[in-house]
């Protein structure tokens, strides 16, 4: 057989073969699927004919099968799939970045625009350790065959479609960007990549990595909420005839150690409120490093000499560095959670270790990691960045002007028709 | 007044089916984890670091055939093996084959070590178990007839020999989950140290190649109740002797065990 098939896109990777019923596959092989030929006498059938995208597929299956058409990627018993379906190991992480325009007025006030409603950035770093030379070959090809994917001839990749590891299990599509393998032993190997996505919209209050299915959903009186548990408040949900106020709408988090009922009293707003929205609960490990640069102006005079004057207020704004380990799965996800949805722009409250413990001061969080040490084992690397004025108990006025497209035509029955 | 007693007929090793009359055995579990403290100074929690992890440890006389399980070369490219076992009543499903080592000197039985790393559950069973059967295995690996073939080693007159083989077994453990869903196989080894009368040629600076080969023998047995190879270079030789003694020279010999990869 040719090593290889003369249209179905360049790899590095030698002995892929058609797809032919009747042949025996297995977990991890690869085949290019163009269609079939099947009975005596053969009749061929085309990928189109059925349907299907022509292109390399990858058997998942947990046990081994003779192929048949029901069983053939095109068929509806199939095991085959384009997919990233090779589970990651520990060690893998997410990085978070928000894109900004960061706009500095003097005396430390400053402003932190977002570039674009999807300028928070997630990258998903997959390592899949000791692998098999079965698997490895098969994660090799599909990450070299993505970018043999895409609207031909001049059009754009399509990615690998993908639902990474718990709490980010939503189906998405990524692109990878590059990927690396490394020979451990005969049949083990390491391999590693980068998964990367710039369309997830922060505009989408539902969710955004982590899945809206992944929270508790939205706030109920007469359930019980535990420590770390991810509840929307909505402010159009009537709960026993108690409306909440629009601004009171948001993510809150459960603060309390031990699970109680919830009640108004001890809801997201009541008046002995086990929940918070705005404030960064989760304590800090031992080993935090404090490093403080104050702002000044430094003034050059002859021989090297300088002279250093004061640069007005605000100008030890802390800037911290510090990482949460040790976390467990659910703790993890309420911090990824809280910081997910202050997009790296929006400030929280957060108060430091004593001696630094002043109450009220807020930060932002651009940028953080999450790496998954263990299952119940967590690290999330954050960046805080100090505001200098509490903006969280101020009103907020919703300026955007909505208004309709005068060119539009809504469809008949629909409001506005 | 009760009667306790500890019934120790109903404390059997038994490995992939067989049972095998273990001289020691010790089956131990430990979780890997980590205090986590927070910034006063007070511990959260312990977080875990990697899945539980069971070893056993047992040595036994060959007083049969010697299983072929229990020898870490055996298919060293196929690391998905898991061997199911029990002993007093606790049993596993999920045992890898870590080591394997034996001591032959003069007038004495040939006692084999073997380590296991165990992954996944650990039960206990409704009752321990007995085999009447282990009591007809009469056979007795002994060094009487065992002998080392091969002559690379220029030494005549072989007084003892230590053989082992040694792996690292690694657990692949994917996101969400708390087990391992493979356990590789890696850096098997095979060690030998052999003392006798002399040292042979001194070692190149690559070692002196050797091919040897180890027979072991019941006492009264015509065929070996098993054979152990060991092909790989010389790179240790020492030479002692002391007062009212005899000298004493020992060579060392290590091969790494790789059969190369298969080509998907």
């Amino acid at each position: 057989m040719p090593n290889y098939i003369y249209g179905s896109g360049v790899t590095n990777i030698a002995r892929i073969y058609p797809f032919e019923i009747g042949n025996t596959y297995s977990k991890y092989d690869i085949a290019f699927f163009s269609g079939y030929t099947d009975g005596s006498p053969g009749t061929a059938t085309t990928a189109n004919e059925l349907s299907t995208a022509t292109g390399h597929y990858y058997y998942s299956g947990e046990s081994p099968a003779v192929a048949t058409a029901a069983n053939s990627p095109a068929g509806g018993t199939t095991e085959w799939t384009q997919k990233l379906f090779m589970e990651p190991s520990y060690g893998s992480s997410v990085s978070y970045q928000n894109h900004s325009y960061d706009v500095a007025f003097g005396d430390g006030y400053y402003n932190v625009l977002s570039k674009s409603e999807n300028s928070l950035r997630a990258t998903f770093a997959f390592n899949f350790n000791k692998r098999g030379d079965k698997e490895t070959k098969a994660l090799v090809h599909l990450f070299e065959d993505a970018f043999n994917k895409g609207q031909k001839p001049s059009g754009g990749y399509t990615g690998v479609y993908c639902t990474p590891f718990a709490p980010y299990n939503n189906e998405h599509e990524f692109y990878i960007d590059n990927f690396d393998r490394t020979f451990e032993y005969p049949d083990v190997n390491a391999v590693s990549a980068e998964l990367n996505r710039e369309d997830q919209s922060t505009l989408n209050w539902q969710e955004f990595y982590i899945p809206f299915a992944q929270t508790r959903g939205f706030f109920e009186t007469g359930v019980s909420y535990s420590e770390h548990d991810i509840t929307y408040l909505s402010g159009t949900v009537n709960v026993s005839n108690d409306k909440y106020r629009a601004f009171q709408s948001g993510w809150y988090y459960y603060t309390g150690n031990a699970a109680t009922s919830s009640t108004h009293a001890n809801g997201p707003v009541g008046a002995t409120s086990l929940w918070t929205k705005n404030k960064f609960y989760f304590s800090l490990n031992q080993g935090v490093q404090i490093s403080e640069a104050p702002r000044y102006l430094q003034h050059s005079v002859q021989n090297s000499y300088y002279i250093r004057t004061e640069d007005g207020i605000n100008n030890d704004l802390l800037n911290l560095n510090f990482v949460l380990d040790g976390r467990t799965d659910k703790e993890a996800k309420a911090i990824v959670h809280f910081l997910e949805h202050h997009k790296g722009t929006s400030q929280f409250e957060f108060r430091p270790p004593a001696p630094y413990d002043i109450t009220g001061k807020v930060f932002m969080c651009p940028t953080w990691d999450h790496t998954l040490n263990f299952k119940d084992n967590n690290s999330v690397n954050m960046n805080f960045i100090e505001f200098p004025i509490n903006l969280l108990s101020q009103q907020l006025t919703f300026k955007t002007l909505i208004t309709c497209d005068p060119y539009f035509d809504p469809p008949a029955g629909a409001q506005g028709a | 007044m009760a009667n306790r007693f500890i019934k120790y007929e109903k404390a059997l090793l038994q490995i992939a089916g067989n049972s095998i009359l273990a001289e020691t055995a010790e089956l131990g579990v430990e979780a890997a984890v980590q205090p986590i403290t927070n910034v006063t100074g007070s511990v959260i929690r312990y977080a875990p670091t990697g899945p539980v992890k069971g070893t056993l440890s047992f040595s036994h006389y060959c007083t049969g055939a010697f299983h072929g399980f229990l020898n870490p070369l055996t298919a060293v490219e196929h690391t998905d093996e898991p061997l199911t076992g029990s002993l007093a009543g606790m049993a596993f499903e999920s045992g890898y084959l870590r080591g394997l080592s034996f001591s032959v000197s003069p007038y004495a039985p040939i006692l084999f070590t073997s380590q296991m790393d165990i992954y996944g559950s650990i039960t206990t069973l409704s009752d321990g178990e007995s085999d009447a059967m282990l009591r007809d295995q009469t056979a007795l690996s002994h060094s009487l007839r065992t002998y080392m073939g091969g002559t690379d080693i220029k030494m005549n007159k072989k007084v003892s020999f230590d053989y082992s083989v040694s792996c690292e077994r690694h657990p692949m453990v994917t996101v969400g989950n708390e087990g391992p869903s493979r356990v590789t196989k890696e850096n098997v080894r095979i060690s030998l140290g052999i003392a006798g009368e002399d040292i042979g040629d001194m070692v190149a600076i690559t070692g002196n190649h050797a091919a040897l080969n180890i027979n072991i023998f019941d006492t009264y047995g015509t065929s070996p109740l098993t054979t152990f190879g060991c092909t790989g270079q010389i790179f240790s030789q020492r030479l002692s002797i002391r007062e009212g003694g005899y000298i004493d020279g020992t060579v060392s010999v290590s091969q790494d065990y790789v059969t190369g990869r298969r080509m998907y």
